[in-house]
């Protein structure tokens, strides 16, 4: 059966970057109380540390089962 | 804010990847028991989020926010007074029958507790009401890209259609449950940023109470009268909404029961409910709140009914495009369209198995080969699809989502309630009880639904009138099976065994470790719920 980890983990790891990346090159401010926050690099950087941790999850799951 | 080409990217990415779920996933459904109930293989982890997601549709995410608006804090109700219990009470006294009697839908469990006519009865309404909710999702999402992308109603509703058929009829319930779980994800992630920087802008939960009508920011302490957002007192919150609508939704609907007949074993099937409560007791602050947020930000909402941008189901809509910039817009925007596509594939894979096993099969084709009902299943999954493009435009005629969703749980849900409390916790229940009791309870409300609508009945509020509504059709069904179990004859005690309690049923639990055990899950998260219901008494 498809390790839903995996899909899931690949998922927010591309879009973090798309995110990551409109938020480099096309930076926007977004105001949080007294800051302004540059939200699609922020988000981008939150989404990309879930989605490597799906992928690690998968990737360590694998290795333990073909031991 | 208008969606830019970043946007669609993002929404392109998540077609492909729930496409591409559904085509990994077809060459392993092989028989019939894959395509409907997963082969049973699924682990509690994944049948409990998704037990929580195919909850997660329009309903949810848009109509909360929407009710949050319109009734303020009083609607989490719905969770810690409504489904929070419920789930528990699932999980710990029904799951044993539902998942020991393997069983393959809900109106299959009526059929063997009772008879043939319940079965049917139960299979055609449910079959109905799975076709109605679906069309609130098209009609939801509908609203949603014609707000923010300027894309026409129909064409959104037949993209979503075309996407949902196409990885509901490839994986069958895996392919749905595998898309809900990454739909979970997405939809916490989308749009947690945005109660954030709503929240913070605003001045906090005292700032924000501040800037709203009285009554908006307390769930308990107007509830002694009427005088208060939802118009209703404590009893009606309790009897017709804790105890008829939740209780009758999330213990009786095929919908969410059928991702914890997936799981693997019993306990797998006990735990569902419960890994899915724990993060439900936390959903208000991503569902209720940004309503909140976005009515003390735009306070004309749901003021005038005949535009169609300005109604309370259009909070969230409104708060995305205010705080998100191009990017994030796609992610809140593919957040929501995955609570659509999760609602209605949610809807249509119940209404799939329920066509298949209960009508189909049972009075049309019987004993035919196993690769022909699978067939026969993703034929059912396109007509349902098919219908349900027209139940959308039902939904217009409601004041909100929620107000819609309600009315129709009243009638189906709230009855068949209480011939599964009889039917589970009576050995005495009889066939002939059960089916004029869950007849009479429909009625019941339907008669009830009719003198609203002619005047003869008022209430404070629609929400008002769908709590009394539910808590009649209940109180009738419940009192006419007892009435007619006492004057006929029940089934023979061995038919019974594993179908009511005080019969044999496998246990789970026993072999578990004290922190995996389903009662010391439940107490836990009954204790969190009681301190939510207390912080915003």
């Amino acid at each position: 059966m498809l390790d839903l980890r995996f899909p899931i983990g690949l998922f927010f790891c591309i879009n973090s970057l798309v995110l990551i990346a409109v938020g480099f090159f096309q930076p926007q401010g977004t105001r949080l109380g007294d800051w302004v926050l540059n939200l699609n690099l922020t988000w981008g950087l939150v989404m990309a540390v879930f989605g490597a941790f799906m992928l690690i999850l998968y990737y360590s799951g694998k290795n333990s089962q073909s031991e | 804010m208008q969606a830019a080409l970043v946007d669609y990217l993002i929404i392109g990415i998540y077609f492909v990847f729930v496409l591409g779920i559904g085509f990994a996933l077809k060459k392993q459904v092989v028989t019939s028991e894959d395509f409907f109930l997963s082969g049973r293989s699924i682990p509690s982890w994944i049948t409990g989020l998704a037990f929580l997601s195919a909850n997660l549709g329009a309903i949810e995410v848009m109509g909360m926010a929407g009710n949050g608006a319109e009734y303020g804090i009083m609607t989490a109700h719905f969770y810690w007074v409504g489904a929070i219990p419920a789930m528990l009470f699932l999980s710990i006294f029904m799951m044993p029958f539902y998942y020991g009697s393997r069983i393959r839908s809900v109106p299959e469990y009526l059929k063997l507790r009772f008879n043939e006519s319940t079965r049917a009865f139960n299979a055609v309404s449910f079959a109905i009401m799975t076709v109605l909710m679906s069309g609130i999702n098209m009609y939801a999402m509908a609203i949603v890209f014609n707000l923010l992308l300027n894309w026409d109603m129909t064409a959104s509703i037949l993209v979503s259609a075309v996407v949902v058929l196409a990885y509901t009829a490839l994986g069958g319930l895996t392919s749905s449950i595998y898309n809900e779980v990454l739909q979970f994800f997405l939809i916490v992630l989308g749009f947690l940023p945005l109660t954030i920087i709503g929240i913070v802008n605003i001045g906090g939960w005292q700032g924000l109470s501040a800037q709203l009508p009285a009554g908006f920011s307390h769930l308990w302490s107007h509830t002694a009268g009427v005088n208060n957002p939802m118009g209703i007192d404590w009893l009606g919150i309790v009897s017709g909404l804790g105890f008829v609508l939740s209780f009758g939704y999330w213990c009786t609907d095929f919908l969410v029961i059928q991702r914890a007949l997936a799981a693997k074993d019993l306990a797998a099937a006990q735990r569902t409910p419960l890994i899915a409560a724990f993060p439900k007791i936390f959903f208000p602050a991503i569902t209720v709140l940004p309503g909140m947020i976005a009515l003390a930000l735009v306070p004309q909402l749901g003021h005038n009914p005949s535009d169609p941008h300005m109604r309370y189901d259009m909070a969230l809509p409104l708060l995305l495009a205010k705080y998100y910039p191009s990017g994030m817009l796609g992610i809140g925007l593919t957040a929501m369209l995955a609570s659509f596509m999760s609602g209605m594939a949610g809807n249509i894979t119940a209404f799939n198995t329920v066509f298949t096993y209960d009508i189909y099969r049972n009075y049309f084709a019987k004993n035919k080969s196993d690769g022909h009902y699978m067939m026969v299943g993703r034929l059912a999954t396109a007509g349902g699809i098919f219908v349900s493009i027209f139940t959308a435009y039902f939904v217009m005629s409601a004041p909100s989502i929620m107000d819609y969703m309600q009315t129709i749980f009243s009638f189906f849900n709230a009855p068949l309630f209480a011939t599964f409390l009889l039917g589970m916790f009576w050995k005495r229940a009889t066939p002939s009880g059960a089916f004029v009791g869950l007849v009479c309870g429909t009625l019941a409300a339907l008669v009830q639904f009719v003198l609203t609508g002619q005047g003869m009945l008022h209430y404070s509020s629609v929400m008002a009138g769908n709590f009394w509504r539910a808590s009649i059709a209940w109180l009738v069904c419940f009192l006419v099976t007892i009435a007619i179990s006492f004057v006929t004859k029940p089934k023979p005690l061995e038919e019974l065994t594993g179908l009511v309690w005080g019969t044999t049923v496998e246990s789970g639990s026993a072999v578990l470790v004290w922190y995996k055990r389903p009662t010391v899950l439940a107490v836990l998260i009954l204790v969190l719920t009681i301190v939510c219901n207390l912080i915003f008494w």
